[in-house]
């Protein structure tokens, strides 16, 4: 076992919140910090100089965590097994430096001013007998004021292509009306929008609906961030989601945060080291972090301050994986709140249409390229008569089509066989003639839903797995079929020849694709009796641990995550910066 | 009620699939080698750390430019295209050629499946690696009941027969099994109902016996299907082992990916995928303008892909640029 000279931060993941730390906290300072990463290094140039290998990154998933030595296991009710992910399914955490950031699709929100007040906002307008009882969503801590400074800097640092819809109040064209203000227009334009993007948005104006260009973290030209990272805009080459950009366009930890961190000379990144436990003294505090490296040496890393920061699932296992005399449940668990609030993303196609005379060049641009309504987002519309709440994002079809994956099921619906002479004929005729209208929807936090260690299986360090236990209740499935009916109307305006429709949520499975959403178990809230951190992430039981990321969210909007991760990390880095290290070990 | 099929991908495009497969032996030695190529840049492959640098990112050596062409992150492709069969028997591939013949058929002049090498893909795919992609292999397994817990084994997982589809890939065989087996079972269900091998019998009834092998996995996953109760547990009972469904939705997976993967997995003859579909393949870029009016790009396999090279030194922040500091892998 090898000790370490004490830093003061260590980190557990080197994706999107750590290297926003070492971003923001170590050019200033005299600090030191170390990241601990459990995949490879990896550069734009030239590990993605040369990766348009569908099979290998889309379906082999090269960038993804190796299930082989370490997974998740899934129920879907306390009652039922569970099971190991023993391949890639419903969610793609990735590894390697720059985290799933590098292979991330770059959907770019802001959450919505509501979204912060889930709990408060549907009691005040729909009455606390509107929400179930199994139903366990809470406001957050703060609110869409206070983390609007820091969405504001995050996306001037990523170089953000959107295109502004509320201006200090002022409702502009074109943009998202349903947006909270913002100070300051995106800082780049919107990425070109496709054929279908077009069509899509032409039938939502059609409608009085109000589509607007999805905001990326993908530019559309050339732009120098305030850390003098120069790039270039993105060329629509269609090999994005689960690629690393070969040109940078795409933003990551590579092309942003790490280069300044790396900068100060004071921030080590390790790679291929897996972290087994955080290390406590008698009193609770935290004393740094037990790791292995690619060879299988144990080292100890101390630090002053332990800030988990790898992927939602694996930041609640390492709090739970850390028990000892002082907290016999793990860290954050001294009041049973780790685990709580696990929630997830609806994102299906409910409608799909062929036209018999128009091709789209689907495998073209990205998947931001195209267009999103939030008219059936969040409580943007009315629920009094509904038997739901919450909503979702309705968009058209993206880019970046790949064979492979789309040819497995795109004919669906359309065929009665995805097999044989009118199969292959039909897929030769028609394969960038099919196109959906999708649904992101919103995730309640339910009791029955929860993460805890798995009792049986082992990764390949005889470390228990965190066990998901996860599944959709009434709630999602009437959002569903009311989401469907309007993706039908917003379908049939864009005139297709023929429509298939899937009008029910099925049950949740985890084999199938949705997103790399899972969010909550390690949630933020106001009270030590609701909540493991406090606004911060900073564990409200052991206050020199921090939580990044996605975990901390009480229950999932209908948005892509990444945005607020950023702004949050940001913020928790200012405050470590300019306030922890002034009275160490004290909340925040 | 039929599950929606078209699957977004975060946000926009199409869907995941059933998985299969891990690390090949061939990226088994290429990471023995990384690792020994960083212990001589930093002297500290073993430790694996680089606590004593001055900061910097753990790192592999820096490869020259000619290096590009080789993806270091496992699964890798293989470095050419296969030639002969090296998993399956001569009777395995002719009767996989016979069911290819009916999932995507096809001519000399509309190529199928058999016409693009599928079966060389699929050969290629069983042959290299266990797992083409990464897979937890480690017990316990599950088991299926139809009513009671108690049928189980001891040292099995026991899963409701209707639920086990939503887990995914649970099989404690690899594919190399599956399809061996698999086959085999194929060949005595053929010579059940019809009392010859399946590659002899005619098309339609070719055709007739993968309706049964799909009808059957799709009945577990609670859909309706036009083939009856007793003909599905009458191919459940011959093909034994191995379950019927999963066996023909493997078969199926693996066809397209050999239809339209690379042509340097060994499938994809002469590009014949990618131009049935019009896909022009691995491309640097399109414009705005092709994304409204298409493009004149012709289908292009990956190795006549130019190496770009976007931001070399000259302006601002090497930012794209590895290595920076720092030695050894960690």
């Amino acid at each position: 076992m090898r000790r370490h000279d004490p830093v003061d931060i260590v980190t557990i993941g080197g994706g999107m919140s750590a290297s926003i730390l070492a971003s923001q906290i170590l050019p200033p300072t005299s600090l030191r910090m170390v990241s601990l990463e459990q995949g490879p290094a990896q550069w734009t140039y030239p590990d993605f100089a040369h990766n348009h290998d569908s099979l290998r990154f889309r379906n082999r998933y090269a960038m993804m965590q190796d299930l082989s030595q370490t997974t998740w296991t899934w129920r879907p009710d306390a009652r039922s097994p569970a099971l190991p992910y023993r391949q890639f399914g419903s969610f793609h955490p990735g590894e390697g430096l720059g985290g799933s950031m590098v292979h991330w699709t770059a959907v770019m929100w802001r959450f919505l001013p509501d979204d912060f007040r889930y709990r408060s906002l549907n009691e005040e307008r729909y009455g606390a007998d509107r929400i179930p009882d199994e139903m366990t969503t809470q406001d957050w801590p703060i609110g869409y004021e206070e983390l609007e400074p820091y969405y504001d800097q995050l996306e001037y640092d990523m170089g953000v292509s959107g295109r502004a819809g509320n201006l200090g109040g002022q409702i502009l064209a074109g943009g998202n009306p349903f947006e909270g203000h913002r100070r300051r227009p995106y800082p780049n334009p919107p990425l070109a929008r496709s054929k279908f993007g077009r069509l899509f948005a032409g039938a939502c104006e059609g409608l009085d609906l109000h589509p607007f260009p999805t905001p990326a973290g993908i530019l559309s030209q050339g732009y120098t961030d305030p850390y003098g990272n120069t790039r270039a805009g993105c060329l629509y080459c269609g090999f994005c989601t689960r690629y690393g950009c070969e040109v940078g366009a795409k933003t990551s930890p590579l092309t942003t945060w790490l280069p300044p961190a790396l900068d100060t000379g004071r921030y080590d990144v390790r790679t291929g080291c897996r972290v087994l436990r955080i290390e406590t003294a008698d009193d609770g505090r935290a004393t740094g972090v037990r790791y292995v490296d690619s060879a299988g040496e144990e080292h100890v890393q101390p630090a002053e301050v332990v800030v988990c920061s790898a992927f939602t699932l694996e930041n609640v296992r390492m709090l739970l994986l850390s028990r000892g005399d002082a907290h016999p449940d793990g860290i954050g668990n001294d009041r049973g709140q780790v685990g709580r609030n696990y929630t997830y993303q609806i994102i299906q196609s409910p409608a799909k249409g062929l036209w018999e005379d128009e091709t789209f060049n689907f495998y073209m641009g990205n998947g931001c390229t195209n267009a999103q309504i939030y008219d059936y987002n969040a409580d943007n519309f009315d629920h009094s008569d509904l038997d739901f709440l919450g909503g979702a994002a309705i968009s058209g079809q993206a880019g970046q089509r790949e064979p492979i994956s789309s040819s497995m099921s795109l004919l669906s619906g359309f065929t009665d066989r995805q097999w044989g002479a009118e199969w292959k004929s039909m897929l030769g005729r028609s394969w960038d003639r099919v196109g959906s209208v999708n649904i992101q929807g919103d995730s309640p936090a339910y009791a029955g839903n929860f993460l805890d260690l798995d009792p049986t299986y082992k990764d390949a360090w005889g470390v228990p797995m965190l066990r998901i236990t996860f599944d959709w209740r009434e709630n999602e499935r009437n959002m569903y079929r009311f989401l469907a009916a309007r993706c039908e109307e917003v379908l049939r305006a864009m005139n297709p020849d023929r429509v298939t429709v899937s009008p029910e949520l099925g049950s949740y499975r985890i084999d199938q694709y949705q997103s790399t959403h899972p969010t909550g178990g390690a949630i933020m809230g106001r009270d030590p009796g609701e909540s493991v951190t406090n606004s911060y992430g900073q564990v409200w039981d052991t206050p020199n641990v921090f939580v990044t990321g996605a975990a901390l969210y009480p229950q999932n909007p209908g948005a892509n995550p990444s945005g607020t991760v950023g702004a949050l990390a940001l913020r928790t880095a200012e405050a470590i910066r300019d306030r922890y290290f002034s009275a160490p070990g004290e909340l925040l | 009620m039929t599950a929606p099929e078209t699957r977004p991908d975060e946000t926009g495009d199409d869907p995941a699939t059933q998985p299969r497969a891990a690390v090949t032996r061939r990226s088994v030695l290429r990471s023995l080698s990384l690792i020994s190529g960083a212990g001589l840049v930093g002297g500290t492959a073993l430790a694996g750390c680089t606590p004593d640098s001055p900061g910097g990112v753990a790192t592999r050596g820096r490869p020259g430019d000619d290096d590009v062409h080789q993806p270091e992150r496992p699964p890798l492709p293989p470095e050419e295209a296969p030639d002969e069969f090296r998993f399956l028997t001569d009777e395995e591939a002719r009767l996989l050629e016979a069911v290819l013949a009916r999932l995507a058929p096809g001519d000399d002049g509309d190529p199928g499946a058999v016409q693009m090498g599928v079966a060389r893909y699929i050969d290629g795919k069983l042959a290299d690696a266990t797992y083409a992609e990464p897979t937890y292999t480690h017990g316990p397994f599950a088991s299926a009941y139809e009513e009671s817990p108690d049928e189980v084994e001891r040292d099995q997982v026991p899963v409701a027969a209707d639920q086990l589809y939503r887990y995914g890939y649970q099989d404690s065989r690899p594919p190399q099994d599956v399809y061996r087996l698999g086959l085999a079972a194929l060949d005595r269900y053929a010579q059940t109902r019809f009392g010859r091998l399946f590659a002899d019998l005619a098309p339609e009834r070719r055709d007739g016996i993968l309706v049964v092998l799909e009808d059957h996995g799709r009945r577990g996953e609670g859909d309706t299907v036009p083939t009856s109760d007793t003909v599905l547990d009458q191919a459940g009972e011959v093909f034994g082992a191995v379950d019927p469904g999963g066996f023909f939705a493997m078969v199926r997976e693996d066809m397209i990916e050999g239809m339209f993967a690379d042509p340097v997995y060994g499938g994809n003859r002469n590009l014949a995928g990618w131009q049935l579909i019009g896909w022009p393949g691995a491309q640097r870029s399109y414009s705005p303008q092709e994304m409204l009016h298409g493009t004149d790009k012709q289908p292009r396999p990956m190795h006549e892909l130019p190496v770009m090279n976007p931001d070399r030194p000259g302006g601002g922040r090497q930012a794209l640029e590895r290595p920076r500091t720092g030695s050894g892998e960690g």
